[in-house]
């Protein structure tokens, strides 16, 4: 019981930030080992994005992702660039200004945002292949149709686009 | 024998109650949505009201009067083409300066302008549940956040913001698969009470009367039975009108169109005795989605701000017979 507050205590000074290098390390190489703690770990985050009502990612976000980054192309750098520039040093105390009018903007958001609890995530929606544009021209009689049929007499029959894109069948 | 069952039930009602503490039970949203539609009915107020849908965003002038059991209500656009309509109790006039105006209104549909949330409160509650989110402000007004989940995946969510002490809807919001808002309807500025100037219920375009009629519970018409097997509707939707149109400019074509509704949401069922030139399938456009169906000489299309299995269901259950 003991330990296993510790680990939480650990994980969530860990996602404070609240580690110094060392020990962010150790736990991070734990973090690693244990799928547990992974767990935790996202559960967390995901509760962190609710309160924050951030939109949550479909559960498929790191599959896809990760996919993505593996087909990227590597960038080789060449060594030269490495080699220290005079204007790196000033940009420094720029950049930790603007990291710093950042946490304040994002602090901010956080406070004013509206207090009501992001729900639960629908069903997943697999994404649209597009394979070709459907005529705009031909759906426009329908969807005028619709419109009256549908809704508040005042607002607009159609919208100001329109493209329907089609989607594979599932 | 008898004591088990009931065990069982009370163990799942509990577990079923801590699942969701925050879910309305069915007399409570029905509470809630009958005391919304008549806030709707009887209160008096003037305000501004915005509309966005899809990549429309539209301003209105809102104003009503509700006292002595006389109702007066208008109601204008304040960008774009000007549209306006005045409502003296059930009686609507119109104007629509951009538009050929529909002379025929669908009781259904007038019962679901903004901000009036729907009049079939039991149709509603057969297919969402009811759940409370929280308090946030709109127009200045402190309101209580209610959200309509879907009771499958048939549909949207909708979410509700109601004014604390009238009971008046102050905001609702559909939100699409991706927690996006696909259409909102917000007061950004509101006063209530009877205060205002009576001017400001006088038509300033030129109105024209317009009928409205009820088609709620009628049969199908024009031998629509004898020619369509219809079956496995997708659950919650009933029919609400039935409407015969005749496309520009080809006057043997007559196309059927069936209107469906949750009472919340429309989805239009189009049968066509032709094969029209749209590609089969589906297709969206935000949280739109168009399904057309081919059949030798015949099409069924169906349009609907519902998922895409939604539509898709709706074509599968017209078979021609």
């Amino acid at each position: 019981m003991t330990n296993q507050a510790t680990t939480n205590e650990r994980l969530s000074a860990l996602m404070d930030g609240e580690l110094d290098n060392a020990q962010a390390q150790a736990v991070i190489s734990e973090l690693l080992q244990s799928g547990e703690m992974q767990t935790a770990w996202y559960e967390w985050h995901m509760q962190q994005d609710s309160q924050h009502g951030h939109p949550l990612l479909s559960p498929d976000f790191m599959a896809a992702f990760t996919s993505r980054l593996h087909a990227e192309p590597v960038v080789v750098a060449p060594q030269r660039l490495r080699r220290a520039r005079p204007v790196r040093r000033l940009l420094v105390p720029l950049t930790a200004a603007a990291s710093v009018a950042f946490i304040g903007v994002a602090l901010w958001q956080g406070l004013y945002r509206p207090l009501t609890p992001a729900p639960a995530p629908l069903a997943v929606v697999s994404e649209p292949v597009v394979t070709a544009q459907v005529d705009p021209e031909a759906v426009r009689a329908y969807l005028s149709a619709h419109r009256e049929a549908a809704n508040s007499p005042l607002s607009a029959a159609e919208p100001m686009q329109l493209a329907f894109q089609p989607e594979a069948a599932h | 024998m008898i004591r088990k069952p009931l065990v069982l039930l009370s163990l799942f009602l509990m577990a079923s109650s801590l699942a969701a503490a925050e879910l309305l039970t069915a007399p409570e949203a029905t509470r809630l949505i009958e005391r919304v539609n008549k806030a709707a009915q009887q209160t008096s107020f003037d305000g501004v009201f915005m509309h966005q849908h899809g990549d429309l965003v539209e301003n209105f002038r809102i104003v009503q009067l509700a006292e002595q059991g006389q109702e007066m209500e208008r109601c204008e656009s304040l960008d774009g083409p000007a549209r306006e309509y005045v409502r003296t109790g059930q009686q609507y006039h119109m104007f629509h300066a951009d538009t050929s105006l529909a002379l025929v209104l669908d009781r259904a549909a007038t019962s679901r302008f903004f901000p009036r949330l729907t009049h079939r409160v039991g149709d509603v509650l057969a297919s969402y549940q009811l759940r409370k989110l929280g308090r946030e402000r709109v127009a200045g007004l402190d309101a209580d956040v209610y959200q309509l989940d879907p009771k499958d995946a048939l549909r949207y969510p909708h979410r509700l913001w109601i004014h604390e002490g009238s009971g008046l809807l102050l905001k609702s919001m559909m939100l699409g698969a991706r927690r996006e808002p696909v259409e909102t309807f917000s007061f950004v500025q509101l006063r209530l009470g009877s205060g205002f100037d009576r001017k400001l219920l006088k038509p300033v375009n030129p109105v024209h009367p317009v009928q409205i009629e009820t088609s709620e519970g009628r049969p199908l018409q024009a031998g629509l039975d004898s020619q369509w097997q219809i079956r496995d509707l997708p659950s919650g939707f009933v029919l609400q009108k039935q409407v015969v149109r005749t496309p520009q400019g080809e006057k043997g074509r007559k196309v059927q169109q069936l209107v469906y509704s949750d009472g919340l949401v429309t989805v239009s069922v189009f049968l066509d005795p032709s094969e029209v030139k749209l590609a089969p399938g589906l297709a969206r456009q935000g949280a739109l989605y168009l399904y057309v169906r081919q059949m030798p000489g015949q099409t069924v299309t169906v349009l609907g701000e519902v998922p895409g299995d939604t539509v898709r269901q709706f074509a599968a259950a017209f078979n021609p017979r």
